[in-house]
């Protein structure tokens, strides 16, 4: 982990996005990330799992040509994790840079996926970097930092999916631009498919019409709906010849429930667009 | 003049003391008189074996010792033509010691022998005639019928291995002879195939081990020496021993079993190996312990089936054809000769193992309930085959067959009657119902047979009762939270379904059946329940029931122009 976090790594390069990424917009959300980014301001991507969230951030990584600099955020994420600590090498103490430090050294963009899973120092730490200050406070150095244009603070949520408790504060909350990203459209989501994993178009259209009619049962049983992450991995299989029961079960059924009824309901779903 | 009379007198008084005892008056005087001038030729030793002779066969029959006599003259005049006093003497000699066992084989062997020596001849020379007397008359000391035969085989046996090789075959079937007379006969008449093949030793060895072979069973011991070239040829003569081997241990239990081993070990040889054979002997020992017929008809189909089938099922066979052997052993022949063929059908629908159930079941019910009914049920396999096949794979048929049998552990007549019923049951309630009654009527079978019968046969109270919980098809409670889900899917909002008596629905709600029976298979069932259900949400999902002016637009225009009028 700290060595992930040496800001060597970024000297060598290991944080740019060197090749495009695949990404389809679903609508006018690169437009508004280009906007937020001129203007310095931070964004909260709102969207179910697998909705392509952290594959906008590294396409418009790439675009802006900014290191990218992402933390999957977990419950025992800290303010320190992200800001740097101290460590103890043989007879000498040394500092590393944590993530959010490196970006804002570097003026790359952060993201911080899932934020509100972290502890809630990390919301006092990333506030003075959501307005107009943007500066980061290390108080272990007893230094200010002040973020370059260049730097870019992005937040990922998922408004269903977190329990109350970990509901994200309107005090933070809006001090960011927020872009909403719900399931792509059959369309679009019938192109993502077909073309990240080589499936027939016909095969990839039908995977979403399956998966729209079971993401209908979202809050009626299932907690979350296939995402499109699923269907590629259900395309991905097909293609490379895993049997098709196989290849539906395990990604479209298996993954979203325990419920032996709620399965079935799936799977009776499934064969009305595949001959299961 | 008178020494002559003298001399001829004293001739004839010797003759007449030769002769007196068997023969008197006129017989012996013209006898005496016929045999005098042979006097000078043979010497009166010479007589003497031809009176001794004569006096051999006059206790069993004079005529012919009074025929034989009246031939002598011209016969020792022939002999004498092929040799001389002593080869006369050699051939009355062996003759004397053949008829101590059998006149008429004597008898014959004097005549004929002007025709062997001819053919002695032929080979050798005059004193090699009379050896080879000689041999035949020291092998007849063991046994008369191996020293004639020797004598006809000897031109032959000379021509191939010389008059040494004679001798030392004369040997071999001496030693043979003094136990086995058959097998020694039997070898001399192979002796030259088996020179020309396998040379002097190896014929020594075959004749050591036929008579090893012989003190189990000669005919085994005989029959082994008329195969040996060929089994020689094809095994070489270690294969000719273990089989050898293996025919004696079956001649214990039977020895026509054993031969029957011996005739085909060259056929099981090729196709199983020695170790085939082995196992197939052993098994049918085992048979011919109790049946030696069925043993060896099995022995004789085995080649044919031990290939088809494992020997776990020709034990299975075995065993029923000896048990319907014990009653009717034409029914056992035919059952046994239309096995391979029977054993073709049966393979159409499963393997080995599927067909040694087959025939064990019909052993089991054969042991326990009768073999008739093992039999009936044995020939109607192959339509009962036919018929379950109609409901599915050849699994289905295994399966039944499978459960049949383990209801024959409790009830033989049960199973019989289970599996005549099995196509109709499945008929009516599907492999799963029919797995439910085989249960129930092995359950039955443990209190009482008649009662498990008459179960599945239909004839109990019982049966209606338990065949109707079979068919009662597909409770809409027991699938209602999956079809709601279903629903709730493709519609995107939670409908209710509600239990009525057909498919239909009001908009808010989907009436559903309370129960579907129209399959037997509940996946089938549930299908029609999913067919209903999507019917009635897509109404509601593409808007059937919407109410939309645009739609009675056209119909209003039509109406306005035919009945309405201006304004209205």
């Amino acid at each position: 982990m700290l060595e992930r976090l040496d800001s060597r790594l970024y000297e060598d390069g290991s944080f740019e996005i060197k090749e495009e990424p695949f990404y389809l917009p679903q609508g006018n959300e690169v437009a508004l990330f280009e906007a937020a980014y001129e203007n310095k301001l931070p964004i909260m991507l709102k969207g179910p799992t697998g909705s392509g969230k952290t594959r906008l951030v590294e396409y418009m990584a790439w675009k802006l040509g900014r290191p990218l600099f992402t933390v999957a955020c977990h419950d025992d994420l800290s303010g320190n994790d992200l800001t740097g600590r101290y460590i103890i090498k043989g007879d000498e103490v040394e500092w590393i840079d944590g993530p959010l430090l490196m970006a804002v050294k570097n003026g790359g963009i952060i993201y911080l996926d899932e934020v509100v899973e972290a502890r809630k120092d990390t919301t006092v730490v990333i506030h003075p970097l959501t307005d107009y200050r943007r500066s980061l406070l290390i108080e272990k150095l007893g230094m200010i930092f002040h973020a370059p244009d260049e730097f870019m603070l992005v937040i990922s949520y998922n408004p269903g999916y977190q329990s109350v408790l970990k509901e994200l504060k309107q005090s933070t909350r809006q001090r960011f631009v927020s872009i909403n990203l719900g399931w792509p459209s059959e369309d679009l989501e019938t192109q993502i498919v077909h073309q990240e994993t080589g499936v027939e178009e016909d095969t990839a259209r039908r995977l979403v019409k399956a998966a729209n009619k079971i993401r209908n049962l979202i809050h009626q049983g299932l907690e979350e709906g296939v995402s499109t992450r699923e269907l590629v991995y259900a395309g991905t299989l097909l293609k490379s010849g895993v049997p098709m029961r196989d290849a539906l079960y395990s990604t479209m059924t298996e993954p979203l429930t325990h419920d032996a009824d709620l399965k079935r309901s799936i799977e009776e779903i499934l064969k009305n667009y595949f001959n299961l | 003049m008178v020494r002559n009379s003298i001399k001829r007198a004293l001739g004839e008084r010797k003759i007449k003391k030769l002769l007196r005892g068997h023969y008197e008056g006129e017989v012996l005087e013209k006898l005496v008189s016929e045999l005098y001038p042979l006097l000078d030729r043979v010497g009166y030793d010479g007589l003497e074996q031809v009176a001794g002779l004569s006096t051999q066969v006059a206790r069993y029959s004079g005529g012919t010792a009074v025929r034989l006599l009246e031939k002598s003259p011209g016969l020792i005049d022939t002999l004498l033509e092929y040799g001389d006093k002593e080869l006369v003497m050699k051939v009355y000699g062996l003759c004397r010691q053949v008829a101590r066992d059998t006149i008429f084989a004597a008898a014959r062997l004097l005549d004929e022998s002007p025709e062997i020596i001819d053919r002695l001849l032929k080979h050798g020379d005059k004193e090699m005639v009379k050896e080879v007397y000689g041999l035949s008359g020291r092998v007849a000391k063991y046994n008369w019928r191996t020293a004639v035969r020797l004598l006809g085989m000897s031109p032959e046996l000379i021509d191939r291995v010389g008059y040494e090789g004679l001798e030392k075959v004369a040997g071999l079937s001496s030693q043979v002879a003094k136990d086995h007379s058959d097998v020694a006969v039997r070898l001399l008449e192979m002796s030259p195939e088996l020179v020309d093949r396998v040379g002097y030793e190896g014929l020594e060895k075959v004749a050591g081990l036929s008579s090893q072979v012989a003190k189990a069973h000669r005919e085994i011991a005989v029959r082994l020496l008329e195969m040996s070239p060929e089994l020689i040829d094809r095994a070489g003569y270690e294969g000719v021993e273990r089989i050898a081997s293996i025919s004696t241990q079956v001649a214990k239990y039977s020895w026509r079993t054993a031969v029957s081993v011996l005739g085909m070990s060259p056929e099981f040889i090729d196709r199983v190996g020695y170790e085939g054979l082995e196992e197939v002997a052993a098994f049918c020992s085992q048979i011919a312990k109790k049946d030696s017929f069925v043993a060896a008809r099995l022995l004789a189909m085995s080649p044919e089936l031990v290939n088809r089938v494992s020997n776990d099922c020709l034990e299975k066979i075995a065993d029923l054809c000896r048990q319907v052997n014990e009653d009717d052993g034409f029914v056992a022949a035919k059952l046994l000769d239309e096995c391979p063929d029977f054993i073709v059908e049966l393979l159409k629908y499963g393997d080995k193992e599927f067909v040694t159930g087959v025939y064990g079941l019909s052993c089991q019910i054969a042991e326990d309930y009768n073999w008739r009914t093992a039999v009936r049920l044995l020939n109607e396999c192959p339509d009962l085959f036919k018929q379950l096949h109609k409901y599915g794979d050849k699994g289905l048929v295994n399966d039944v067959y499978a459960l049949c049998t383990q209801v024959a552990e409790y009830s033989g007549s049960t199973a019989v009657s289970l599996l005549e019923v099995s196509s109709d049951l499945i008929d009516r309630v599907g492999y799963d119902g029919f797995e439910k009654v085989a249960a129930h009527a092995a359950e039955l079978a443990k209190i009482g047979e008649g009662r498990a019968t008459s179960f599945v046969r239909g004839e109990s109270s019982e049966y209606a009762a338990f065949i109707d919980t079979l068919t009662q098809g597909l409770a809409l409670k027991k699938v209602k939270p999956v079809l709601a889900n279903y629903l709730n899917a493709l519609l995107g909002y939670r409908i209710e379904i509600v239990e009525a008596r057909g498919a239909s629905t009001d908009g808010a709600r989907i009436y559903l059946p309370e129960r579907v029976q129209e399959f037997r298979e509940e996946d089938r069932n549930f299908t029609m329940y999913k067919v209903m259900a999507t019917h009635e949400e897509a109404h509601l999902e593409y808007g059937s029931f919407d109410f939309e002016l645009m739609r009675v637009q056209g119909v209003a225009s039509r109406l306005r122009a035919k009945y309405g009028c201006e304004g209205t």
